[in-house]
């Protein structure tokens, strides 16, 4: 499938991520999946009480994932108050889940088993933060005295929403 | 309630409401430090009575009464406005016989009122003399004789100028039995749950306080939110503790007698809440109808002033109403945020706070120790048994 050079051996391919995505207990809405780039948007609920939020994940080949949340839209929701932990804060607002240097990602991790649940986390503390004003979900901001030197970057967009191949 | 029949998320989310309503209560427990005054303040009141020099008080006896023999004591909403009271009982070695009512207040007061100590705050009720402390807090002795007839004990009323039968001893026996009886239930559920597979377990109860005392301390909790957010003539008739008490642990004394198994402390909740009004009994009083709340070991009823003003009644009936709203909404509410919402306005915003301040709190050290799963409900803290672990993150 992948071939020697461009993918480590124990990278995962776009393909498989999708098959666990596929596993994941939640619905899959719209699935793109190119050579290049899996795209999918899903519904969450993060806890059992929690409101339900339609997230779009963006995985590049060789790239970084993105989740986007694109209903309902969390700077309406924060009000006069500054999202906590996101990398940007205009609709849809991208979500900061991991350290990008710590190795707490990589190519080898399924998005099933990371990325989608640390935004569930990642929605559980906003729900919370949106009610007490207390952000308990800890994190490191760039420009932190730990925060490891690449994270003070803004990490490079491998893929924007635009990018994504249009609806047919 | 049959188990098997129910959407697992309903479960699971009866289970979160139920943690977040156990976080809420600890939140409405008194502090150390008042807790420390109230027990200072009781031993030092329980020495000046037993200490007298009068034989007639030689013999008595001093036990705490109402809610912190029930251990269902709660924090007042605000320091303004509420006050913390503890209620003791001055057991005089006597009875109604050999003893008229206003001498057994008599006596007590005195020793009271002679008592340096005590002199300029100390004042007289129907039923009991208060000692006023500083700092929003007083403390309501009743002096009791052991009853000829009927009854363990009589408590004198100064309107009446008559005996009243009760027994405060054997009605914390009475409430404490079936707390503990419910404990022992909730542990077996517990059990039950477990085998479910994806539900959270019930909430350990650490200090073993248990779900019919946490359900009376909502209640209260709730009565006094209620009522101060009526117009004064309507909250001024919101129900009394002693009532609440009494038709919660009816409800539960009815549940172990049919040995029902609860599916969650939500359940207790809101199964108690439900069933509250099932406890007041029509009593046909020389041809007029009646609500009462009797008393379980003695012939009192706790609702005596209900027969005489229909507002009170009334505001049992308008508080029920809208604390079963509360739970309807709680349970469809979307969102801990929403949850948070519905919290802080049935029991206090900073209850309600800390109560979702705990929930994101328990997320956070559930993720850092590897303890979080996904379930087909959303993350699970622990008790989810088989499913893989969230790998920790840093946000």
């Amino acid at each position: 499938m992948s071939r020697p050079g461009y993918w480590r051996t124990h990278d995962l391919s776009l393909a498989r991520q999708l098959a666990a995505m596929q596993g994941f207990p939640c619905s899959l809405h719209t699935v793109r999946l190119t050579r290049h780039l899996l795209y999918v948007e899903l519904d969450i609920r993060p806890l059992a009480e929690s409101r339900t939020y339609r997230l779009a994940v963006t995985l590049p080949r060789g790239g970084v994932p993105q989740v986007r949340v694109l209903a309902p839209d969390l700077a309406v929701l924060a009000g006069e108050r500054e999202l906590p932990h996101v990398y940007d804060h205009s609709h849809p607002v991208r979500l900061c889940l991991y350290l990008p240097s710590a190795g707490e990602w990589s190519h080898a991790a399924y998005l099933a088993n990371t990325i989608v649940p640390w935004a569930m986390e990642w929605l559980a503390h906003f729900e919370a933060w949106q009610f007490t004003n207390k952000w308990r979900g800890g994190g490191l901001h760039p420009g932190d005295p730990t925060v490891p030197r690449s994270r003070k970057r803004r990490p490079q967009p491998q893929a924007a929403l635009t990018d994504i191949p249009a609806r047919k | 309630m049959d188990v098997s029949s129910r959407d697992p998320r309903s479960f699971v989310r009866e289970s979160a409401l139920g943690r977040h309503l156990q976080a809420l209560t600890e939140q409405l427990d008194i502090s150390e430090t008042d807790y420390e005054r109230a027990k200072r303040a009781y031993e030092s009141v329980a020495e000046v009575v037993t200490d007298a020099s009068d034989p007639a008080l030689s013999g008595a006896v001093i036990f705490p009464q109402g809610s912190f023999a029930t251990g269902t004591v709660i924090r007042p909403v605000d320091r303004n406005d509420g006050e913390l009271d503890v209620d003791l009982a001055c057991r005089l070695d006597s009875d109604t016989g050999s003893m008229p009512p206003a001498m057994a207040m008599v006596l007590v007061g005195q020793q009271l009122l002679t008592h340096g100590r005590y002199q300029c705050k100390v004042e007289p009720k129907t039923r009991c003399w208060r000692v006023q402390y500083e700092n929003a807090f007083h403390l309501d002795i009743c002096p009791l004789v052991r009853a000829l007839h009927g009854s363990a004990d009589a408590i004198p009323d100064r309107k009446l100028n008559a005996w009243v039968d009760t027994d405060p001893h054997g009605y914390a026996v009475w409430f404490n039995g079936l707390a503990k009886q419910l404990v022992v239930a909730e542990r077996g559920a517990h059990i039950a749950l477990d085998a479910q597979g994806e539900v959270a377990p019930f909430p350990a109860d650490a200090r073993g306080k248990g779900w019919l005392r946490r359900t009376v301390q909502l209640l209260k909790r709730n009565r006094d939110q209620w009522a101060a957010q009526q117009p004064a003539d309507q909250g001024d008739f919101a129900p009394i503790s002693v009532i609440l008490t009494t038709l919660a642990a009816r409800v539960i004394e009815r549940h172990l007698t049919r040995g029902t198994q609860f599916t969650s402390a939500f359940d207790v909740v809101q199964t108690i809440v439900e069933e509250l009004p099932q406890g007041i009994e029509l009593r046909n009083v020389n041809g007029s109808v009646e609500p009462w709340v009797i008393s379980p070991v003695a012939e009192e009823n706790f609702a005596n002033r209900w027969a005489h003003d229909p507002r009170w009644y009334a505001g049992f009936a308008a508080w029920h109403t809208a604390l079963k709203a509360t739970l309807h909404l709680l349970l469809r509410a979307e969102g801990l945020h929403i949850v948070g919402r519905f919290l802080a306005d049935a029991f206090g915003s900073r209850a309600a706070s800390g109560a979702i301040d705990s929930a994101a709190r328990e997320l956070k050290g559930a993720s850092t120790r590897s303890d979080l799963s996904v379930a087909r409900s959303g993350l699970v803290v622990a008790g989810a048994g088989a499913l893989p672990k969230v790998q920790p993150h840093t946000f």
